[in-house]
Order: C-alpha cells, then sequence, then structure tokens
C-alpha cells in the first residue's frame, strides 16, 4: 500500500517538474513547480518526516514559490517570448542524465548500511535539541545570513529618487 | 706655475671652451662677436703652441701626458699626449693658420645670420685636430680622425637648405667613412702584431727585434694607407674634395687645403719607422700618389669655377705628398705639407676674397681685371701663385724640389716617378697661371661692381704672403749648401732621415730642370690666357681633351653607376620590400598567431551564463569519472 | 514502522530524475525566472536524497542539514529576483541571451 502510493507521488512529482522545464509559459511553470512540491511534500510524509513536509509546503510553496509568481506577474512576462525547448533534445538527454546519475547514486550509497529502523515519534524534539547544542554554530550564522540577504536584497532592488525628479536605479 | 703638460691641455681645450660657447650661448643677435670669441680661442691655442715650441726648443725633451681611459679585458688604454717636434711643426701650422682663418671668416660671413654656429663647428674643427695631432697611440688619433672628419662634414654642409650643398657634405663623410674603415683595419693589424698601438711602443719594437713577418707589416701600412687615401684625397676616394668646395670659402681654406688633409700624411710620417720597412707598400703609396698628382693637375687645366681649380690642386699637391712618403722622404713631405699650407690656404682665402668682393661669383670666365679692383688681393695672391709654381725663392720652389729630388733617388723607378712628377709639376704651373691670368688679369669681364676686401680679409692675407715667402728658407735643401736646412735637423728626432743615394742627375740640375719647366708652363699659360679668344682658338684641336678632362674624366658617374646606384636600390629593396614584409612579418608573426589563437578561442567567450555552466558541468563530469575510475561500477 | 527496501530506490530514481531535468531545464531555458526555478528543483531533489539517506539510517544530521538547504534556497531565490529585477529595469527582458555583455 504504501509502496503503491510512493510510486504514484513519485510519478505525480516527476511530472510536475517535467512540467516545470517545458512549459512555455512562466506561470505555468511556476505551478507545476507548486505542484512538484506538494508531490515532495507527500514523499517526505511517506518517509514519516512529517515536520519536513510541513516546512515543506510552509517554506516553499508558501514563500519562494509566492515570490517567483509575484515577480512573473510584475514582469508581465509574455508567453513566447523564447523558442521553446526541442522536447526530442531534452527528453534524450534528460533520460541520458538520469540513467548515468543514477548509476553513479548507486555506486556512491553502496556503502551506507540499509538498516531500516523505526520512526522516532517526537522528530521535531530530537532536531530542535540538535538545532541548540551541538549545530547552534551554523544556526546561528544561518539568521545572521538570512539578515545580510534581507540587506543585500534592499540594496540591489532600491530605486533612489534624484531631486529633480525622475529614478534612479 | 703652468707646467708644459697643462699647457699641452689648454692647447688642446681651448678651441673646444671656444666652441661650446659659440654653440650653446650666442643668440643671433651676437654675429659678430661669435667671431671674434672664436678667434680669440683659436689665438690663444696659437700662443699655447708658440709656448710648447719654445719649451722644447730650449732642449726639453717632448712632453708627455696621460690619462687613463678604458680597459677591456687585456686592453689597457690611456689618453696620451705627446708634443714632439713632428707635433709642435703641426700645431703650429694648425693654429695659426687656423687663428688666421678665424680672422679672416669675421669678414667673410659678415652678411650671414647667425653664423655663431659656423664659428662653433671651426673650433670644433680646431680642437679634433688638436687631438689628431698630439695623440701618442694610433686610437686617439682616430678620434681626433673622425672628429675632424665630422667637422668637415658640418662645416661643408653648412648652408644646408641648398639640398646639394648637404649632399656635398655627405659625400664627403661617406667617402671618409671608407677610407676609415681601412684605417681600423690597420689598427687592428697593428695591434695584432705588436699587442700596442701606442706610436713610442711600437718603434722601439721595431727597432729592437726584427721578427716581424713583412707581409704582415706591409698588409698593416697598406690599411693605414687606406685610410690615410679617405682622408688625404688620393686616388680613388679622392671625390669629396671637389664637392667640398660647396662650403663656405674660409672652410676650404683651413680644412681642404691646410690641415684636415694633410692628417693622412702626418699618420703615416707619424708611423715612419712602420713604412721604412714595408718596400710594397711604399711602391704602391709613391705610384698612388704621382698618379693622383697627374691625374687631378690634368682636371684642373680646365676647370670654370676657381674653387674647383683649387681643389684639384690641392689632391695633386697632396699627391706630391705621398709620393715623397712613399719614397720613404718624410722630412721632404713634411716640408712640403708646411709650405703648402701656407700658400694653398692664401689661394683660398684669396678666392674668397674675390668671391666676396664680386658678391658670389665663381665662374673664372666672368672674372678679370680685378688687378687694378683688388690690388691687395691681386699682390698676396700672385706670391701664393708664384710659390705654387716653384718660383725660387719662394717656399714652393723649395719644398717641390725636395720630394721630386727624393722621387727620383728613392727609389728603383725613381727616374719614371720623377719625370711624371715633373710634368704634374708644370700642369701645376700651367693651371694656377691660368687662372691668375683670367681672373686678375686683362679686362673685367662680368657684371658686378668689385671692391676690395675689408682689412680682417686683408691681413690674413698679407700674414700668409709673408710665410708662403719666406717659410722655404727654413728647409733648404743640404744639396744647395746654402744654409743649413733647420726643419730637417729639428724633425730629426722623430722622423728617420733620407738615406743619401747616388743618382744619375745632380741635385743641382734636376732643380734648374724643374724650375725651367716651370716657367715654361707659366709663359705658355700667360701667353695663351691672357686674351681669351686666343686661348680658344689655339687649343681648338684639344678640344676634345679639354672635353674629358673638364668632366673630371666622368670618374663620379662612374663610382655613382658602380657603387653608389646599385647600393641605393639594394637599400630601397631592403626599406620597401625586405623591411615591411619580411621583418616585420617575422617580428608580429607571434603576435598574428597569438592574435588569431585568442580569435578562436574567444568563442568560448560568449557571455552566456548557460554556455559556461554547460562547459563547467562537462568538465566536472570528467573530473568525476577520472576519480571514480578505479571503482568497480 | 518500517520501511521496505524498495521505496529506497524509487527514492533515488525520483530524486535523480528531479535532478536531471532541474539540470537541463537550468542550462537549456532562456527565461531567468524558470532558470530560478529550476535551481529550486534541483535542490528539492538533493533534499529529497538527505531526507531518504537520513530516515533510512536513523540519524538526525540529515534533516538538520535539510533545514538549512531550505534557508539557504530560500535566502537565494528571494536575491536572485531581485537581481532579475534589476536585469529587467536595465534591458526590458529577461531572456538570458540578451545578457552579453561579459562577451569577448
Amino acid at each position: 500500500m504504501r509502496e503503491g502510493l510512493f510510486i504514484a507521488f513519485s510519478l505525480f512529482t516527476i511530472a510536475a517538474a517535467s512540467g516545470v522545464v517545458l512549459s512555455r509559459n512562466p506561470v505555468y511553470s511556476a505551478f507545476s513547480l507548486i505542484l512538484s512540491f506538494f508531490g515532495l511534500s507527500g514523499l517526505y510524509l511517506l518517509w514519516g518526516t512529517t515536520f519536513m513536509a510541513m516546512i515543506q509546503i510552509l517554506i516553499y510553496t508558501g514563500a519562494i514559490v509566492v515570490l517567483f509568481v509575484f515577480v512573473v506577474m510584475l514582469l508581465n512576462l509574455q508567453v513566447n517570448k523564447e523558442s521553446s525547448p526541442n522536447f526530442l533534445i531534452v527528453g534524450i538527454s534528460g533520460a541520458a542524465v538520469w540513467f548515468f546519475s543514477l548509476i553513479i547514486l548507486r555506486v556512491l550509497t553502496q556503502a551506507i548500511p540499509n538498516t531500516l529502523p523505526a520512526i522516532p515519534t517526537d522528530q521535531i524534539r530530537t532536531i530542535s535539541k540538535l538545532l541548540f547544542t551541538r549545530y547552534l554554530w551554523p544556526f546561528e550564522v544561518l539568521s545572521l545570513f538570512l539578515l545580510v540577504m534581507i540587506i543585500a536584497i534592499f540594496a540591489i532592488t532600491r530605486t533612489q529618487e534624484i531631486p529633480h525628479g525622475g529614478e534612479k536605479q | 706655475m703652468l707646467s708644459a703638460p697643462h699647457i699641452l691641455i689648454a692647447m688642446i681645450l681651448l678651441p673646444l671652451l671656444g666652441s661650446i660657447l659659440n654653440g650653446l650661448i650666442f643668440r643671433p643677435a651676437f654675429a659678430k662677436r661669435a667671431g671674434v670669441i672664436a678667434t680669440f680661442f683659436a689665438a690663444s691655442s696659437f700662443i699655447c703652441a708658440a709656448l710648447l715650441f719654445l719649451n722644447l726648443h730650449n732642449g726639453a725633451p717632448s712632453i708627455s701626458w696621460a690619462m687613463d681611459w678604458f680597459d677591456v679585458g687585456d686592453f689597457h688604454q690611456k689618453w696620451g699626449l705627446k708634443f714632439d717636434s713632428l707635433t709642435a711643426v703641426m700645431a703650429l701650422v694648425v693654429t695659426g693658420i687656423g687663428s688666421l682663418i678665424h680672422l679672416y671668416s669675421i669678414g667673410y660671413m659678415s652678411e650671414e645670420t647667425g653664423p655663431s654656429r659656423y664659428f662653433a663647428y671651426l673650433n670644433l674643427f680646431l680642437f679634433n685636430m688638436l687631438v689628431l695631432i698630439t695623440s701618442d697611440n694610433l686610437l686617439g688619433l682616430f678620434v681626433g680622425w673622425e672628429g675632424v672628419g665630422l667637422c668637415s662634414y658640418l662645416l661643408i654642409g653648412y648652408w644646408y637648405e641648398d639640398l646639394d650643398k648637404a649632399k656635398a657634405g655627405m659625400k664627403a663623410f661617406l667617402v671618409n667613412r671608407i677610407g676609415d674603415a681601412g684605417f681600423l683595419i690597420g689598427i687592428f693589424y697593428c695591434y695584432t702584431i705588436f699587442h700596442t698601438i701606442r706610436f713610442d711602443e711600437i718603434a722601439k719594437l721595431l727597432s729592437t727585434s726584427s721578427q716581424f713577418d713583412l707581409h704582415l707589416l706591409n698588409i698593416t701600412a697598406f690599411f693605414l694607407f687606406v685610410g690615410a687615401t679617405g682622408k688625404s684625397a688620393q686616388i680613388p676616394l679622392y671625390v669629396w674634395l671637389p664637392d667640398a668646395m660647396a662650403g663656405p670659402t674660409p672652410v676650404s681654406a683651413l680644412i681642404h687645403a691646410a690641415t684636415m688633409v694633410t692628417a693622412g700624411v702626418y699618420l703615416i710620417c707619424r708611423m715612419n719607422f712602420l713604412y721604412m720597412l714595408t718596400a710594397d707598400t711604399n711602391a704602391i703609396i709613391a705610384w698612388v700618389g704621382v698618379a693622383t698628382a697627374l691625374f687631378a693637375a690634368l682636371i684642373a687645366t680646365s676647370q670654370k669655377d676657381i674653387k674647383k681649380v683649387l681643389a684639384y690642386s690641392t689632391v695633386s699637391q697632396l699627391g706630391l705628398m705621398f709620393l715623397a712618403v712613399g719614397c720613404r722622404a718624410y722630412f721632404a713631405a713634411v716640408f712640403h705639407l708646411m709650405t703648402h699650407a701656407f700658400f694653398k690656404a692664401l689661394l683660398f682665402l684669396g678666392a674668397g676674397s674675390v668671391i666676396h668682393g664680386l658678391h658670389g661669383e665663381q665662374n673664372i670666365v666672368h672674372m678679370g681685371g680685378l688687378r687694378k679692383k683688388m690690388p691687395g688681393t691681386f699682390l698676396t695672391c700672385l706670391i701664393a701663385t708664384a710659390a705654387i709654381c716653384g718660383i725660387p725663392p719662394l717656399s714652393g720652389f723649395f719644398s717641390k724640389d725636395t720630394i721630386l729630388f727624393s722621387a727620383l733617388a728613392g727609389s728603383n723607378q725613381g727616374m719614371t716617378l720623377w719625370i711624371l712628377g715633373l710634368v704634374a709639376s708644370t700642369l701645376t704651373a700651367f693651371y694656377m697661371t691660368r687662372m691668375f691670368v683670367l681672373v686678375f688679369l686683362g679686362e673685367y669681364r662680368g657684371e658686378a661692381h668689385p671692391h676690395e676686401s675689408p682689412w680682417v680679409m686683408l691681413l690674413p692675407l698679407l700674414i700668409l704672403a709673408l710665410g708662403s715667402a719666406f717659410t722655404g728658407f727654413l728647409g733648404v735643401p743640404h744639396g744647395l749648401h746654402i744654409i743649413p736646412n733647420y726643419l730637417e735637423h729639428y724633425l730629426s728626432s722623430v722622423l728617420i732621415e733620407f738615406p743619401e743615394q747616388a743618382t744619375s742627375v745632380s741635385e743641382h740640375s734636376a732643380m734648374f730642370i724643374a724650375t725651367g719647366l716651370a716657367v715654361a708652363g707659366i709663359s705658355v699659360a700667360g701667353f695663351f690666357y691672357s686674351k681669351l679668344s686666343r686661348a680658344e682658338s689655339a687649343l681648338r684641336g684639344l678640344r676634345p681633351l679639354q672635353f674629358i678632362f673638364a668632366n673630371k674624366f666622368w670618374i663620379d658617374e662612374l663610382y655613382y653607376l658602380l657603387l653608389v646606384g646599385p647600393f641605393k636600390r639594394i637599400s630601397a629593396f631592403l626599406a620597401v620590400v625586405i623591411d615591411p614584409k619580411v621583418v616585420d612579418g617575422l617580428a608580429l608573426f607571434p603576435a598574428r598567431v597569438s592574435s588569431g589563437v585568442s580569435i578562436v578561442l574567444n568563442v568560448l567567450q560568449s557571455g552566456l551564463v548557460q554556455f559556461y555552466l554547460t562547459i563547467l558541468l562537462l568538465g566536472g563530469l570528467w573530473v568525476l569519472w577520472h576519480s571514480m575510475k578505479g571503482w568497480v561500477i | 514502522m518500517k520501511f521496505p527496501l524498495s521505496i529506497t530506490y524509487w527514492s533515488h530514481f525520483v530524486s535523480v530524475a528531479m535532478f536531471s531535468l532541474g539540470l537541463l531545464g537550468f542550462l537549456l531555458r532562456k527565461n531567468t525566472i524558470v532558470v530560478l526555478m529550476c535551481i529550486e528543483l534541483m535542490l528539492n531533489a538533493v533534499n529529497l536524497l538527505l531526507i531518504e539517506t537520513s530516515m533510512r539510517t536513523n540519524t538526525p544530521e540529515g534533516i538538520i542539514m535539510v533545514v538549512f538547504v531550505v534557508t539557504v534556497a530560500a535566502a537565494e531565490v528571494a536575491v536572485g529576483l531581485g537581481i532579475v529585477l534589476n536585469l529587467y529595469r536595465m534591458k526590458g527582458t529577461v531572456n538570458l541571451d540578451h545578457f552579453k555583455s561579459l562577451r569577448g
């Protein structure tokens, strides 16, 4: 049963990902992205990480894709501004890349044991404890990083008003 | 207290100082003052020379001085000065006549704008000539040699706006250069044989040991003679001297009559200890000398430009000097050098006076009757002409007869050389009289208004006339038993005496024959040229010969055809074809290659991010592939 | 709950497929914003792999890494879109072929 769901979600995610890559309309791409994130979230649930599934939806679909859609709407991008990618080329090279990457991945993960343990129920507790003890340093740096990013964005995108009127970027 | 070496250095450096002053400080407004300054320095140099001469005369040994110059490997060269009797004679002549010519130039160049350049060059020339004659080694002499060549170029091409005059200057310098190449080879041979290039050391080596290869000595002497040929205008390198008449006349007087052209003679006399031993080269020198004398005399008989006549006359007289040298009569050569300096300088300055008085006319056909209009010039030139023709008791008589007699006595082919020398001297008398008659006697044939020259120009003429007249008494030959030969005795410390030899013709007879022929030459020329029409009608038969002589045997054209023309064509070819295409091509080849490569590689810099990332990815895959090759896949 | 081994294989399958699709879109699409989306795809593929490994071996480090990745991805998207906005202001287009001023 679980496997069946897993297969379904997998195919769904892959289809959505193809949609992102292959559609001409950037809005369609954005929506396909949302769908792929949902698929991923489902996969995470099936793996048992409820926390990550929620994080995925909250942050990715809730913030990042919103930002994407916002920018797409702001720029009022037209459809077909670019020549659409040649599906055949994309398909074949995609298949090739996927095939070889898979092989490599298999080889690389051979050493990792498949122990298949049980799901810990208090996942969030474990993670939070680790975040604030062992991984405190990266955690704090990350918050600082976010602050810097905010300032950076502000600096990059602001427009300045010049006294005689008009705007300067 | 000034010691003798200091005076020697002062003598040499004073003209240099004058040259620098005139060259750097004076503005064109100070025109006349430039001449005075230059003359002052030249005269002070003469005073130093006189002081040194007196010092030497009073029994002091020759003065030497040396300063470290440069060292290259085993070759340690000092800048050495030597003032012995030969240098004394040369120095007095050079500075004395030089000062007179400086004085004369003040008047001659009075209409020039900015003659300070002229006087700077003139002083510089004096400096270089003094360097030449006071050096105690071949290299220092060569420095002065080159220096006078440079000044000669600068002064001949003084009016450089006229392209022909500038070309004449260049011709002088280039022809000289060819001689200089020979000179340098001679110096190299000298060093190879003797391992020294100082005169006294070479003299000592040659006198003490006799293991030197005679053949090598001959070669050395020959190459040094080639250098002398260039500087002293002998065949085949005389072609620059007639063209050098493009310069101002005082320049011709100083450089091309009295001083620079005698440098070649001086060189050989300085190295007389070498030339005493080289019989083969001496034969060459003697024959070249007499051939030049004859050749130039023939050309001079048909020249119409007053300065050209005198130029070829100079070449001819130099030929006689080399004849003497080739017969090992070094004193005779120096003696004739001295007397020739006086009367030739006088002739040139007189010609300058005539040209100045006629406001630039140089063609003797348009002159005549200047006896009345320019009496001072007339009288002094009369003395000079008589001297050069060899009329006793003027100086030219004594010196020329010394040469001719030593030619007769001094070599195996003496008789032939003597006869040829006599022919040359007779021709000299002929063409000089021709010139004199056409310029000063008869009626004036021109259109200008001749006037006598100012005193600054006449005074030197007077002094030189006195010299031309009386200098001969310094070197009266032994054979006449009148008065001792002061000059020969004075120079005996440096110049090896001429060996007495029995001859078929006695000295007295030779003198009579020579003088008689000279008088004959004068009479013929005087008779024919006193009326120009008479000359033209009488000589109609000789017209073809005259044509050849007047065209200088077309030697210049021959040189151009054989040497200069092809050289120019080769240069043009190199400049237009080889230099841009081959040399530049070769130099630019790496540049072009890298340029081409970069154009090809530019494809990789498309500016497109995705392209870069694709390459990045491929590179990463390649690295991955290689790092995993060892693993089992 | 025990996990059947097969979902490991499927996870790898999806992860690699998403990654390769993202990679290709990243290299082949001309619209800058779509390219940024493909970057997100690739990041998510990696996230999936990390979580799969972490859950399979019962270690929490994988999940913590995913937390960091998500954070950084969010920040990076924001900045990237800011830059895209600037590009649009400069050139009037977001077609990557038009941004060639570093050419040569």
